[in-house]
């Protein structure tokens, strides 16, 4: 359900979305859940979340064990830094 | 409604990217700055009711791509029902849906028959806005309260008069509030161009048949933007890159990005990221949005009609207090200029893994952000400037990286030589391209610049805040990577360039404030340059044969680096 949020102008409340974390202006989609109070930027955010968000942190099933291959991927972190001076 | 036939469609779709451009024109001419008038670092925008961004132009992709949330917000902080026909707005807030401090929009309800139908706005970046640096680029800054003013969305001008209390205190906050002045009038001047174009565009058409033809717009251009997702692979690619410190501390800061593919949407998953930096390498969400946007429409088709429709199959998820989402009251001045491209190049590394013939290296990614500010020893007045070097381009699978060219999420122009040295007390001695700075592929990267500046004033105080100074910018598919760059100081009487940590004592050498050059003092500007595509070896001899002619590989870097090249 849509939740009015007015802070008073002399007030910082920021309150961010708990799915894309946007800063929401004004009015936010609060929901239940499990005891806990949800906030969303509209119903779009909380589908994500249900949809892609929850089920991406459920826990999967450990892998074997591989030898660890260092490289550098592009983009990615293992590359040589090089500092000057 | 009738029917809107195609040919309509992109007239009205052109008549808006023309009102654009027009905007831009006036606030180039009018407008003071060197950072306006040759830096050309403003956007112009003009948006529906409702505060989708309806029509723009060539500008800055960070601008572009964050204005719908700070005209959305300003919408929704004051209400649809406090616009009156001859206002404007101001906003610079971050943590109120703008970029960074310096990124000023202004706004201007459009009323047509006694109705608001729309907005035109534009975003620039005023040069100088107080806080703890001249030049409002605090590279030590740990809170928003240091970077300069900080304005919610007010009202500048009333029903068409000012608003002089707000003026006040606009201009009294700011170091050199006539150029202040100049540039928001050119801002608001274009205001009114706009406004006045528009005006004749409901005239011809109507205003309901205008909002419909834009909302079809906005639809038109989604489908054609998740018709283009539809053709990458799905699948899940992660990339990651770090900004090499914050200028508060010599750590480095992670980003990283889980990027998904699901069939005709993207999600930009970045909760992987590093927790907020101290300094002002932090990035606003609306950044990180707008370098997400930007990095899809470089892979996508460039006849998508630019505008909030295209925006919405992208998603993003980030963590509030984290890099690319900083929470108040943290800096973020630098995370508009040079943490901006690291995320765009990143997600343009993911995407390299399923669209290899799209992508590019990555860019020296830095807007080589160089402040600097004093008494002008020929007129008396107390000036500040914001100059930016262009770095190099990473190459593509078609094409050499270009050379000292902003970087994209800025698409500004280099200031020349004469501008520089006719306002403000430098003597340029050097500025030319940096030899064997890209990196080596069958595509090369763009090359980085040098540019050496001689203090001509008893002082000058300056500030720097760039990136890959000791990080390098990566090649793809076998290219090699781009050269750091950096910024080097020899003081008057000393026999070479050094460091400013080294002569000065900063916590960074990219990242400082407020250091006081003498008269005679030299500065040295290195900007990285971009990273290579594909195996040097398939680099045709005749372009290592030009890139040499041209002074931009040396032999001994060619006979290095491309094997099958025999001198």
């Amino acid at each position: 359900m849509w939740v009015g949020n007015h802070p008073r102008w002399y007030e910082q409340r920021m309150v961010h979305c708990d799915l894309c974390g946007k800063i929401i202006p004004r009015d936010y989609w609060g929901v239940h859940e499990n005891g806990k109070k949800l906030v969303f930027c509209d119903p779009d955010c909380e589908q994500l979340y249900r949809e892609y968000w929850l089920p991406s942190q459920r826990p999967k099933a450990p892998k074997r064990p591989r030898a660890r291959r260092v490289s550098r991927r592009p983009g990615g972190e293992g590359g040589r830094r090089n500092r000057r001076g | 409604m009738e029917k809107i036939d195609t040919v309509t469609l992109s007239v009205i779709n052109n008549a808006l990217i023309n009102i654009c451009r027009e905007m831009g024109t006036a606030m180039m001419r009018t407008s003071y700055s060197p950072i306006f008038n040759e830096g050309l670092d403003f956007s112009c925008m003009i948006f529906n009711v409702r505060g989708d961004m309806i029509g723009q132009a060539e500008f800055c992709p960070t601008m572009l791509g964050s204005a719908q949330y700070a005209v959305t917000w300003t919408i929704e902080e004051l209400g649809l029902e406090s616009f009156e026909e001859g206002d404007v707005v101001i906003h610079n807030d971050p943590y109120r849906g703008q970029c960074h401090m310096p990124e000023h929009m202004v706004l201007k309800p459009v009323f047509f028959e006694d109705e608001i139908w729309g907005f035109v706005a534009n975003i620039a970046h005023i040069g100088e806005i107080g806080g703890m640096a001249p030049g409002s680029f605090a590279a030590d800054a740990t809170e928003v309260y240091q970077e300069g003013l900080r304005l919610p969305p007010v009202k500048v001008m009333s029903r068409g008069k000012y608003v002089k209390d707000v003026w006040k205190i606009i201009l009294s906050n700011h170091r050199t509030p006539k150029t202040s002045w100049g540039d928001l009038h050119a801002m608001i001047g274009s205001l009114k161009l706009a406004e006045s174009r528009l005006l004749d565009l409901l005239a011809r058409y109507g205003a309901d048949f205008l909002a419909e033809a834009s909302d079809r717009l906005l639809d038109y251009s989604e489908r054609w933007m998740r018709k283009e997702i539809r053709g990458i692979p799905n699948g899940v690619y992660r990339a990651s890159d770090c900004m090499e410190d914050d200028g508060v501390t010599d750590q480095p800061v992670w980003i990283r990005l889980k990027l998904v593919v699901r069939d005709d949407e993207v999600i930009a998953d970045w909760t992987d990221s590093d927790a907020q930096a101290k300094g002002p390498v932090n990035a606003t969400f609306v950044v990180t949005a707008a370098a997400c946007y930007s990095g899809l429409l470089h892979l996508t088709s460039n006849d998508i009609p630019r505008n909030s429709g295209c925006y919405r199959p992208i998603r993003l998820i980030t963590k509030p207090g984290s890099v690319v989402n900083v929470r108040h009251p943290g800096p973020s001045v630098g995370g508009n200029t040079e943490t901006h491209p690291h995320i765009q190049n990143v997600v343009v590394a993911a995407l390299s893994q399923a669209i290899p013939e799209r992508a590019a290296a990555a860019e020296g990614a830095s807007g080589c952000n160089f402040l600097f500010a004093g008494v002008h020893p020929g007129t008396g007045e107390y000036y500040t400037n914001y100059h930016i070097d262009g770095s190099g381009w990473g190459a593509t699978a078609f094409h050499d990286g270009d050379s000292a060219m902003c970087p994209e999420n800025g698409n500004c122009r280099n200031t020349p030589v004469e501008v520089l040295e006719h306002r403000f007390p430098w003597r340029t001695l050097e500025y030319r391209l940096r030899p064997d700075t890209g990196g080596p592929g069958k595509y090369r990267g763009g090359l980085g610049s040098s540019r050496i500046l001689r203090v001509l004033a008893p002082e000058i105080t300056v500030s720097a805040l760039m990136d890959r100074t000791k990080t390098r910018a990566w090649g793809l598919f076998g290219g090699g990577e781009g050269a750091p760059g950096g910024i080097f100081v020899k003081p008057k009487g000393a026999s070479r360039f050094r460091t400013f940590s080294e002569v000065f004592g900063t916590v960074s050498d990219s990242k400082f404030t407020r250091v006081v050059l003498k008269e005679g003092d030299e500065v040295m500007i290195h900007s990285p340059g971009g990273g290579g595509y594909g195996p040097p070896s398939e680099r045709p001899v005749g372009a290592i044969e030009r890139d040499i002619r041209e002074g931009w590989v040396s032999r001994e870097a060619a006979r290095e680096h491309y094997e099958h090249y025999d001198s």
